[in-house]
């Protein structure tokens, strides 16, 4: 498919195809078209996954509880385990497992690693705990001067949080956890952790460049949080209302969009957003974008630029398909669409109701990318030609035609 | 009194709304300690730290000894960060993915390929199958490095020497296929 918005990707390599687990999503499309265009790479790449499968299925059925695990790295310390855990690890004969996997052996190791940070922090934070217990009124006067905990050396630029808003929030959390199974307080929980963030409310259409240096485009009435400098830049929230994101390309750090009820998952592409307690709406306009719902993460669908996908409360997103004037961006002024060139010059041709015909050359080139209300028939259909290659003729300013290229 | 104070825990224990409330509020911080230690300042750190705060929540009335208070939580914790490698690195595939096909293990059906792989398995160095086995495990190329000892580039390195392997073992097993088909 051309994409006539966004057509930046790194050619394949086998490099990629043995790193494919950590590409991001415009350069595994990249790589997809490569596959489809290469059968003896396909097989390859095919085989490739078949056997990471292998590894997989072989570890599974050595260690079917990764549990047990966890256990046995904690087996060397007394009185961390309980009788039943240790009559479940002695049951389970976890070093057949041990002998035929090293990694599981080097798995262990970095359990025991994880174990000493918690033991780190769990020391630091019992006394920090303990002194401000002692001395509460002190702390309260010179929060600058209380101890430090090994996480306020990540979150050191943040301002120290007076107790009785961490007690608040706590209050709020305890009563979120007896509840958290059902969607609304899930939604609730969200609104309330945003600690960490500050709220944009746009009392008009407006733009605001986001810590990463990504564009969200506002619609009025729409609340989006972004992260303080202290938190990771890759992220934001949408509380409510519709948006337009324009997100800097990082390979290295797919930027996460929260809503009420999904997750949006991005590299450097543009996209829409409606975002309601209950309702998350998505259409892409370039690059590629995955939505999930926040309780279904394995529920994602990806979407292809031109279409639109919808998570209703907790439930699935509902299947995508193509967007010619989604209500999501139709505030915007951009006009998604993809599809055959002659479906989409019919669609341009609507849209500012001119006659557009198309060379049977061009006809069943798929292209995809969006084009401005704002702009007119001949510059819609020149950005269309350009994906194509083709040239726009015209005898008057109602009928156009494209033509194959010379 | 401490809110890990083995009296104050089994104020929590027993429904003490204020007690319990303490204990989760003095364990938060401590847990936003460790995962930031271990993760990074990461997006997923505050939902990591909620969902170790429901098992601790959930699971404080079965705890024995209040005395054992920070083994119980290390391994809320622990298997929460386990949760973690192994979701994360599944749905990083459904998210990824979608347009593949989901490769399973070869079955009897694919008595060809099966010799092929079973022959690129065969070529992997330890060190390599080692490699692997921790990113099926759900491990960053970063950690894979760090609890090896090595660099994340050297891992990386060994994990595309792995594939050219595999490619070259197909070569061979297709160059093979086409001498016999001719002879």
């Amino acid at each position: 498919m051309r994409d006539f918005t966004d057509r930046t990707g790194p050619p394949p390599q086998d490099d990629a195809l043995a790193l494919y687990d950590t590409l991001p999503p415009d350069d595994r499309a990249v790589l997809l078209d490569a596959l489809r265009a290469d059968p003896e790479l396909a097989t390859a790449f095919q085989s490739w996954r078949s056997l990471r499968a292998d590894v997989r299925r072989t570890l599974s059925e050595s260690l079917p509880d990764r549990t047990l695990l966890v256990l046995h790295a904690l087996a060397d310390q007394e009185d961390v385990l309980r009788a039943d855990e240790h009559r479940q690890l002695e049951a389970a004969d976890l070093q057949t497992a041990l002998d035929r996997h090293p990694a599981l052996v080097a798995a262990v190791r970095r359990i025991r690693a994880d174990r000493d940070a918690f033991e780190a922090a769990w020391a630091e934070g019992a006394v920090a705990d303990t002194a401000a217990a002692e001395a509460p009124a002190l702390a309260r006067r010179q929060p600058e001067e209380r101890p430090r905990r090994a996480g306020d050396r990540e979150m050191a630029v943040r301002p120290p949080v007076p107790a009785s808003r961490r007690a608040s929030r706590w209050i709020w959390r305890t009563a979120a956890v007896a509840v958290l199974v059902t969607f609304a307080a899930l939604s609730t929980w969200l609104i309330q952790r945003d600690a960490g963030f500050d709220q944009i409310v746009a009392e008009a259409d407006r733009s605001v460049v986001m810590p990463d240096g990504s564009v969200a485009n506002l619609a009025a009435g729409a609340v989006l949080m972004v992260p303080t400098a202290d938190r990771d830049s890759r992220q934001a929230r949408l509380k409510t209302g519709s948006a337009l994101f324009q997100i800097v390309p990082d390979a290295d750090a797919p930027f996460r969009l929260q809503t009420a009820n999904a997750d949006i998952t991005v590299l450097g592409t543009t996209f829409g957003v409606e975002a309601s307690e209950v309702q998350t709406e998505v259409a892409l306009v370039a690059g590629s974008v995955s939505l999930a719902p926040r309780r279904q993460p394995d529920a994602a669908v990806r979407l292809q630029p031109g279409q639109s996908s919808r998570v209703l409360a907790a439930d699935a997103p509902s299947a995508p398909e193509p967007t010619t004037r989604a209500n999501v961006l139709a505030w915007t002024g951009a006009v998604p669409t993809s599809g055959p060139a002659g479906a989409v010059a019919e669609r341009i041709g609507t849209q500012f109701g001119v006659s557009v015909a198309v060379d049977d050359a061009l006809m069943d080139e798929l292209v995809a990318g969006r084009f401005d209300q704002e702009t007119t028939a001949y510059e819609a259909l020149n950005v269309l030609a350009l994906a194509l290659g083709a040239n726009v003729e015209t005898s008057d300013s109602t009928a156009y035609r494209l033509t194959m290229g010379r | 009194m401490h809110a890990f104070d083995p009296a104050s825990v089994s104020l929590a224990q027993s429904g003490d709304e204020q007690a319990r409330t303490r204990l989760l509020t003095t364990i938060e911080p401590i847990l936003r300690s460790f995962f930031l230690s271990r993760l990074g300042r990461v997006a997923i750190v505050d939902d990591l730290i909620q969902n170790t705060l429901i098992r601790i929540h959930r699971g404080l009335e079965a705890l024995e000894n209040p005395a054992r208070l920070k083994a119980f939580a290390m391994k809320a914790a622990l298997f929460e960060l386990q949760d973690h490698y192994r979701g994360r690195y599944s749905a990083r595939e459904a998210l990824f993915d979608p347009d593949l096909p989901t490769p399973g293990s070869v079955g009897p059906d694919d008595a060809g390929l099966r010799i092929d792989l079973d022959r690129a398995l065969d070529t992997l160095t330890d060190h390599a199958r080692q490699i692997l086995e921790l990113r099926e495990l759900g491990y960053p190329y970063a950690d894979i490095a760090d609890t090896l000892g090595t660099t994340e580039a050297a891992v990386k390195m060994q994990v595309k020497r792995a594939f050219a392997r595999l490619r070259a073992v197909l070569s061979t097993a297709t160059a093979i296929l086409l001498a016999l088909t001719l002879s």
